[in-house]
C-alpha cells in the first residue's frame, strides 16, 4: 500500500514509464518471435502485464 | 459459455469505466489482464499468436497515438499565442447563439475536418475551440463527438469504406451508395442531437428546418459522391455543401447585431491560421497529383505470417497497419503545428520559453491517454487473433437469424467500439457480415452498409477515441462521464441504422 502511494505521488513518472514499456516490449516480442528468441519474448510478455497491472492499480 | 468469456473483457470494462468511474488507463490495464487469460485458458492463445498480436497492436495504436499527440500539439501552439481565447472572444460576434455555435462548429465544422482528415481530429481540434467559446468541458467534446460520427465511414478520404471493399472484394458501386443512404438519415438526425446536446428539447424545435436543410444538403452532397463513384471525398463534398448552406445564415444573422460587436475578420483569420494551414497542407497533399505519391514513397509497413491458436483459429497472413511517414495524418497536423508557430513567433505573439512549454504540457497530457490507448488496442488485437471477436460475431448472428439485419449494424458497431476504429471493422467483420448475409440470403449490399454504418457511430464512443476526446478537452481520468454523455446519443443513431438496415432487407428482399 505504501508503494502504490508513492507510486501515486510520482504518477506522471511513473506513467512515462509505463509508456515506455509498452512501446518497447512489442518490439522486443517481434524480434523475439522472428529470430526465435523465446527468452526476450517471456520478457517482454512479462514487463507489459506487470505494466498494465500497475496502471489498473495507479489512482 | 464461450460466448460470454468472450463477451468478459467488453463487459468489465463498460462496468469500470462507466459504473465506477475508472479512468481509461485503469479499466484498460485491466481489460488487457483479462483478456489475456480469457485467451490463454479458453481461445488457445500460443507464446507466437501473442508476439504477433502485440507488434500489430503497437502499429494500430501507433497509427492513432501520431495523431493525438500533433492534434494536442497544434493546439498548444494556438493556445500560448492566445489564439484559443481570441477565438473565443470573436466567434461570438459570428454568432453568439451558442446553438448556432455548437451547429456551425461542432457539426458542420467537424464533419467538414473528418471528410478531409481522419480519426479523432474533429474532436481533438473542435473541442478545445468550444470550451475557448464557454462550453463546459463534457459538452465540447460531446458536441463534435457526435456531430463528426456520420462522417467517418466516408472520412479520411474513404479509408473505412476502402477497407470495406478490400476485404470482401466487392465493387465499391456495391457498397458506397447504400451506405451514403443510411448515413445521410443519420447525418440529418445527428444535427437534431447535436441540437439537443447544446440546449435540449427546446432547441431542435427551435432550429429543426435549420437542421433538416443543412442535414439534407450535407447528406445529398456525400450520396452524389458515392454514386458517382468519388466515395473517396464523399464526406468532405457532404459537409462543404453543409458549410455552404449554413454559412450565408449565420452572416444574415451577424448583421442583425449591433454595429459595435462588428467582427474583425484580420484578427479572427489570424486567430485560425493554424486551423487554415491544416485545411490547406491536407487538400494540398490529397488533391493536387502527384504530391502524395511523392511524399508516400516512405512508410513503416510490416508482413505478418499466418498465425494459428491452440483451438485451431487461423488468422491469414498480411500486413499490419501502414504507416506512412510523411502523408500520415499526424505528420501534416505536426507541419500545421509547426508552420502555425512560426506564424505565431513572428506575429509577436509568445512570450520566452514558449516552446519548452508548449512540447512539455503536451508531453504531460498526453501520456495518460497513450497508455489507455496502447492497453485498449493490444486487447482488441488479441480478442481479433484468439477468435474472440469472431465468437461475439457469430454468436450474436446465430442467436438472431431472421433478424439479422437488426443485428449487423451492431456488431459493426461492437468491432469499432473495440478497437476506435471504423476501418477496423470493417476488416474484422466485414468478410463475416458477407458470408452471413449470403448463408441467409439476405441482400449483402444492405447488411455491408448496416456494418460501416453502425460502426462509424458507434466508433464515438470507443474508448480510444473517448480518451482523445478527453485528453484535450482536459477530461483525463474522466472519460467514463463522457461515455455516460455519449452513450443515449449513440444507441439512438445505430438504432436507426438497425431500423433502416431491415427496411432496406425488406425492400430489396420484395417482403
Amino acid at each position: 500500500m505504501n508503494l502504490l502511494k508513492r507510486l501515486s505521488d510520482k504518477k506522471q513518472m511513473v506513467h512515462t514509464l509505463l509508456l515506455l514499456i509498452q512501446t518497447l516490449t512489442p518490439i522486443m516480442m517481434f524480434i523475439g518471435i522472428r529470430y526465435n528468441i523465446y527468452f526476450i519474448i517471456y520478457l517482454g510478455l512479462s514487463l507489459l502485464i506487470l505494466a498494465n497491472i500497475t496502471a489498473a492499480l495507479i489512482k | 459459455m464461450q460466448f460470454l468469456l468472450a463477451l468478459l473483457p467488453i463487459l468489465v470494462i463498460l462496468t469500470l469505466m462507466v459504473g465506477f468511474r475508472w479512468g481509461a488507463s485503469r479499466s484498460g490495464g485491466v481489460g488487457y489482464i483479462l483478456t489475456l487469460l480469457v485467451a490463454l485458458l479458453s481461445f488457445g492463445a500460443n507464446l507466437e499468436l501473442l508476439a504477433y498480436a502485440h507488434m500489430k497492436a503497437f502499429l494500430l495504436a501507433l497509427d492513432v497515438l501520431l495523431i493525438i499527440w500533433a492534434a494536442f500539439l497544434l493546439f498548444k501552439v494556438a493556445e500560448e499565442a492566445g489564439a484559443i481565447k481570441s477565438i473565443g472572444n470573436l466567434l461570438p460576434k459570428l454568432t453568439a447563439n451558442p446553438t448556432l455555435q455548437a451547429i456551425l462548429i461542432g457539426w458542420v465544422f467537424a464533419s467538414f475536418l473528418q471528410g478531409i482528415g481522419g480519426f479523432g481530429v474533429p474532436v481533438a481540434v473542435i473541442a478545445p475551440i468550444l470550451i475557448g467559446l464557454g462550453f463546459t468541458p463534457l459538452a465540447a467534446v460531446v458536441i463534435p463527438s457526435i456531430g463528426h460520427g456520420w462522417a467517418v465511414s466516408f472520412g479520411s478520404l474513404g479509408s473505412s469504406i476502402n477497407a470495406l471493399i478490400a476485404t470482401t472484394g466487392l465493387d465499391s458501386k456495391l457498397i458506397a451508395p447504400s451506405a451514403a443512404i443510411f448515413l445521410g438519415f443519420s447525418c440529418i438526425l445527428t444535427g437534431w442531437l447535436v441540437a439537443h446536446a447544446a440546449g435540449g428539447v427546446k432547441n431542435v424545435i427551435k432550429y429543426f428546418f435549420l437542421i433538416l436543410a443543412v442535414g439534407t444538403a450535407m447528406a445529398l452532397g456525400q450520396y452524389l459522391a458515392a454514386l458517382l463513384d468519388l466515395w473517396n471525398i464523399a464526406a468532405f463534398l457532404g459537409a462543404f455543401a453543409g458549410l455552404a448552406v449554413i454559412l450565408p445564415f449565420a452572416l444574415r444573422e451577424m448583421k442583425k447585431m449591433d454595429h459595435n460587436q462588428k467582427l474583425d475578420w484580420s484578427k479572427l483569420w489570424m486567430a485560425f491560421s493554424n486551423y487554415i494551414i491544416l485545411v490547406i497542407l491536407i487538400l494540398v497533399i490529397q488533391f493536387i497529383p502527384g504530391v502524395k505519391p511523392f511524399l508516400s514513397q516512405l512508410e513503416l509497413q510490416i508482413a505478418f505470417p499466418e498465425i494459428s491458436s491452440n483451438t485451431g483459429y487461423l488468422t491469414p497472413a498480411g500486413y499490419g497497419r501502414n504507416i506512412p511517414i510523411f502523408t500520415h495524418a499526424g505528420s501534416i497536423l505536426l507541419y500545421a503545428s509547426l508552420a502555425g508557430f512560426l506564424i505565431y513567433k513572428r506575429s509577436g505573439n509568445y512570450t520566452a520559453g514558449a516552446a519548452k512549454r508548449i512540447l512539455k504540457e503536451t508531453a504531460k497530457k498526453m501520456t495518460g491517454s497513450s497508455i489507455s490507448i496502447l492497453s485498449m488496442v493490444s486487447l482488441a488485437v488479441i480478442m481479433e487473433y484468439t477468435g474472440m471477436t469472431r465468437q461475439l460475431a457469430v454468436g450474436l448472428s446465430t442467436g438472431f437469424r431472421s433478424l439479422f439485419p437488426l443485428v449487423a449494424p451492431w456488431i459493426g458497431a461492437i468491432g469499432s467500439f473495440m478497437t476506435g476504429s471504423n476501418t477496423n471493422s470493417n476488416v474484422v467483420f466485414g468478410l463475416l457480415q458477407l458470408e452471413t448475409a449470403k448463408i441467409l440470403d439476405l441482400p449483402f449490399t444492405i447488411i455491408l452498409a448496416g456494418q460501416t454504418a453502425g460502426a462509424a457511430l458507434a466508433s464515438v464512443i470507443a474508448p480510444t477515441k473517448v480518451i482523445v476526446g478527453a485528453s484535450t478537452a482536459g477530461m483525463s481520468g474522466r472519460e467514463g462521464e463522457v461515455m455516460r454523455a455519449l452513450i443515449g446519443y449513440t444507441l439512438i443513431l445505430v438504432s436507426l441504422i438497425s431500423f433502416l438496415t431491415l427496411i432496406g432487407v425488406w425492400i430489396l428482399s420484395g417482403a
